[in-house]
């Protein structure tokens, strides 16, 4: 008896045991394909050894260790690929922090479903991770020094967030949302897009060390846009303005700024959006299906280059709502001529179908490429400047 | 044996505990069948038909409230085919426990003690189980009123923290398919609903045994209330697809979701309100297995029978289900639908039957002898036996492939 006690005690904490000392987190990671076929995975791990540097001053074991390192292996699955890190590397990789997973242009267009399910099945990995299409190099990417923060994998994910926030450019959505959009019946994935540092021999490299040296850092990405799928496979790129029309139908614009020319002297004034709400309804008619889409958005205005007096003259103002409202109505259409043009249904029409006309679906689902290549839209865009800023009309020059 | 009460607040809080421990361990409504978005709807479907497993068992154990199952049974047909009821109810009850019991090891094992043996897992828990069995109903009702609050605690807080990323359009369309896939999805957890079986031992251990059917009601609303919430928020936030694919939908959904920057990684909620429930309805399904294998071989104390059913369960357990995917065949609505008919064909309709041609028979003729009516009952339970083959097939023809 005691001996089955002793057994239990001593046993059952020591399966799972696991050691903070013996492992390493990955805080991003990225997936490519071989010319071979293989599967090549990128993980950028964070150095826990650097954190000990700006408490202990230099005299530390990890003195000028830097904060992250980037390693990448291959092989025939994901998985293994990433069991092929392990050679390499002194600790055990911990993969529960993964926040963002970079897939390359060449491995989307040949099909992400396989990493999907990794991810999906893997117990570490976790569905918070933002999935991102890199065009550029990967490990340019990973390995590409961030100014303002500790390591690529804290600066994807901060920037994810705040690129969310501050532009409706990228659609950001966690793996959870897309795993879903991509099960939905008539609905295709958009995934952002993330672009490396165009790798050039710059001018201020050359120059001496210290302030230039700073100032020149190019910023190492760029977020905005998004790559359209098909299935699983990557139809093509869409640019910024499409991402903002996709956002505008789906309802998810947290902020945007739009600028335009406004009467009566032509010149620019710049319009927040801050708040968006839209609501799609298919109208089908056999073949022909109308998407009614009533997107209602709320603006300030942020700066004004036109001297425009909107406070006092009304006509001024209702003239910009509704200049407002045709450039979102041209984002809308631009979106949807990128969905026909690449037969990819990312603005989730089909799914409208599929949900509010489930028996129509039946029919439309076999030649549903046929029909989105037809579809029409109207519109309601309904766009009111509601708060001025500080100021309710420019100063005057005397 | 002593005599020994619980109240019914104590019976309500085991049997809701029990009862929606396994329901979201797995979520059957949306995983055993493609009830898909509809899974809600299937679990009010879930409700009606557990209602009528519940009515089943707890009714007939209001009419006689001093004697279990093994008593009654004799007295209505007869010692020997009594004691086959009996066993079939102790069979069930073994079961059940067994497998309640590897579906919590199967989320462990899945999702956080990789490398443990299962055998480790599910010992332990039928251990624990074990030895609050031993020392009897009241002392399983005195943790159920403890932990209850905890348990709705964390139900409520993995709840509530999830529910504000519900998407609507995930549920859509409802109903587009008819009812079929509906219908299919709640036969399963209907099935479960055999674990309210305990009531035929626990019946007469309640303060007031003719509200029992009430209590037993009330928990199976309450646990069908939470099971509604669970099915909308996990199809709500994971989409039909992706939840139905899952092996442990709740769990993968409290996984994958981030409240704030700081606020994630909230599965440890549910995990621990698993771990309660499993408890409180592990414990309570070995006591009444002893309890009433005691009675059947006529001991004077289930006592004895504790440990070594305990070490069976374990066993059982873990050899019964080669390996996760058996498990889940196992909850194919083609395989557990008729397997549990088949408990209620063998134990409760011959009663029920039995009692039925009594009470006519009592009416009719004052002071009648029951010796007819245990005839009665033996041949109306040959009948009943003889028309599980058909109720089979009328299944398997209603649900086509599921």
């Amino acid at each position: 008896m005691l001996l089955i006690g002793l057994f239990v005690t001593i046993s059952t904490g020591c399966w799972d045991r696991r050691e903070p000392e013996l492992l390493v987190f990955v805080l991003s990671v990225g997936f490519d394909k071989e010319p071979s076929g293989d599967y090549k995975i990128v993980a950028q791990m964070f150095n826990p050894l650097a954190l000990s540097q700006e408490g202990s001053g230099g005299g530390s074991p990890g003195g000028d260790k830097k904060p992250s390192w980037v390693v990448e292996a291959s092989g025939q699955t994901p998985f293994e690929a990433r069991k092929n890190l392990a050679p390499m590397v002194s600790r055990e990789l911990f993969w529960s922090y993964t926040s963002t997973v970079l897939i390359s242009e060449k491995l989307a267009r040949e099909g992400i479903r396989p990493i999907m399910d990794l991810l999906e099945r893997e117990r570490q990995f976790r569905l918070i991770a933002r999935p991102l299409v890199a065009e550029g190099d990967i490990k340019e990417i990973l390995a590409s020094e961030y100014p303002l923060e500790g390591c690529s994998g804290q600066a994807l994910l901060r920037q994810l967030n705040t690129g969310d926030k501050m532009r409706s450019i990228a659609p950001v959505l966690e793996m959870r949302e897309l795993i879903n959009v991509a099960a939905q019946p008539g609905r295709d994935l958009l995934i952002a897009k993330v672009k490396a540092r165009e790798v050039k021999e710059d001018a201020a490299g050359d120059k001496e060390e210290g302030v230039d040296k700073i100032v020149a850092t190019q910023p190492p990405i760029y977020l905005g846009g998004g790559a359209a799928f098909c299935g699983d496979r990557m139809a093509g790129w869409i640019s910024d303005r499409e991402a903002r029309g996709w956002h505008w139908v789906q309802g998810r614009v947290r902020r945007e700024t739009l600028t335009l020319v406004i009467r009566p002297d032509g010149e620019p004034v710049s319009v927040e959006i801050f708040r968006v709400q839209s609501q799609i309804k298919p109208v089908v008619k056999d073949d022909q299906v109308t998407m009614k889409i009533k997107v209602e958005v709320k603006g300030r205005v942020q700066d004004q280059v036109s001297e425009a007096d909107l406070a006092s003259e009304r006509k001024f103002l209702l003239s910009l709502e509704a200049r407002l409202a045709t450039l979102i109505k041209n984002d809308i259409k631009a979106a949807l001529k990128r969905a026909q043009e690449l037969d990819s249904d990312f603005l989730g029409f089909g799914n409208a179908v599929y949900r509010m006309e489930p028996k129509k679906w039946k029919l439309l689902e076999s030649k549903w490429s046929q029909v989105l290549a037809q579809l029409e839209l109207d519109l309601d865009v309904r766009a009111d400047v509601t708060v001025a800023g500080l100021i309710k009309e420019p100063v005057k020059m005397k | 044996m002593k005599i020994t009460k619980i109240a019914n607040r104590q019976l309500l809080f085991i049997l809701f505990m029990m009862r929606t421990t396994v329901t979201i361990a797995f979520l059957p409504v949306l995983t055993s069948a493609d009830a898909a978005q509809d899974a809600w709807v299937a679990a009010l479907f879930t409700f009606l038909g557990s209602a009528v497993i519940v009515i089943l068992v707890a009714a007939l154990g209001a009419k006689y409230p001093k004697q279990t199952i093994v008593e009654y049974s004799t007295a209505l047909v007869s010692t020997w085919p009594g004691k086959v009821v009996s066993a079939v109810v102790l069979w069930a009850l073994f079961t059940i426990a067994a497998t309640d019991v590897r579906i919590y090891g199967e989320v462990l094992v899945t999702g956080f003690l990789v490398q443990t043996p299962l055998a480790v897992i599910i010992g332990g828990m039928v251990f624990v189980a074990a030895v609050a069995a031993w020392q009897g109903i009241e002392v399983i009702a005195r943790v159920a009123d403890t932990l209850f609050p905890l348990f709705v605690l964390m139900l409520v807080l993995s709840l509530g923290m999830v529910v504000p990323l519900v998407e609507i359009r995930n549920l859509q369309p409802v109903m587009a398919r008819g009812l079929l896939p509906v219908v299919r999805g709640s036969i399963t957890p209907t099935a479960i609903a055999a674990q309210m079986l305990v009531l035929t031992m626990l019946i007469p251990a309640v303060t007031e045994p003719n509200r029992a059917l009430a209590t037993a009601l009330w928990a199976l609303a309450g646990s069908s209330l939470v099971l509604v919430v669970v099915a909308v928020v996990t199809v709500g936030i994971l989409g039909p697809e992706q939840a139905s694919r899952s092996v442990f939908p709740f769990y993968v959904l409290t996984r994958s979701i981030e409240v704030t920057e700081f606020v994630q990684r909230i599965e440890v909620l549910p995990m621990f309100a698993w771990g309660f429930g499993l408890f409180i309805g592990i414990a309570t399904l070995i006591y009444s297995l002893a309890y009433g294998l005691a009675q059947v071989l006529g001991l004077a104390d289930y006592r004895p029978l504790v440990f070594p059913l305990a070490a069976l369960q374990t066993t059982f357990s873990v050899q019964a289900y080669k390996d996760v995917f058996e498990l889940l065949r196992f909850f194919k609505p083609r395989v557990v639908g008729p397997y549990i008919l088949a408990w209620f064909i063998l134990s409760l309709f011959p009663l029920w039957a039995a009692h039925f041609i009594r009470t006519v028979w009592g009416s009719r003729r004052q002071g009648g002898s029951d010796g007819q009516g245990r005839v009665w009952g033996q041949i109306l339970a040959v009948f009943s036996f003889a028309s599980y083959r058909p109720l089979c097939d009328y299944q398997h023809r209603l649900l086509g492939s599921a």
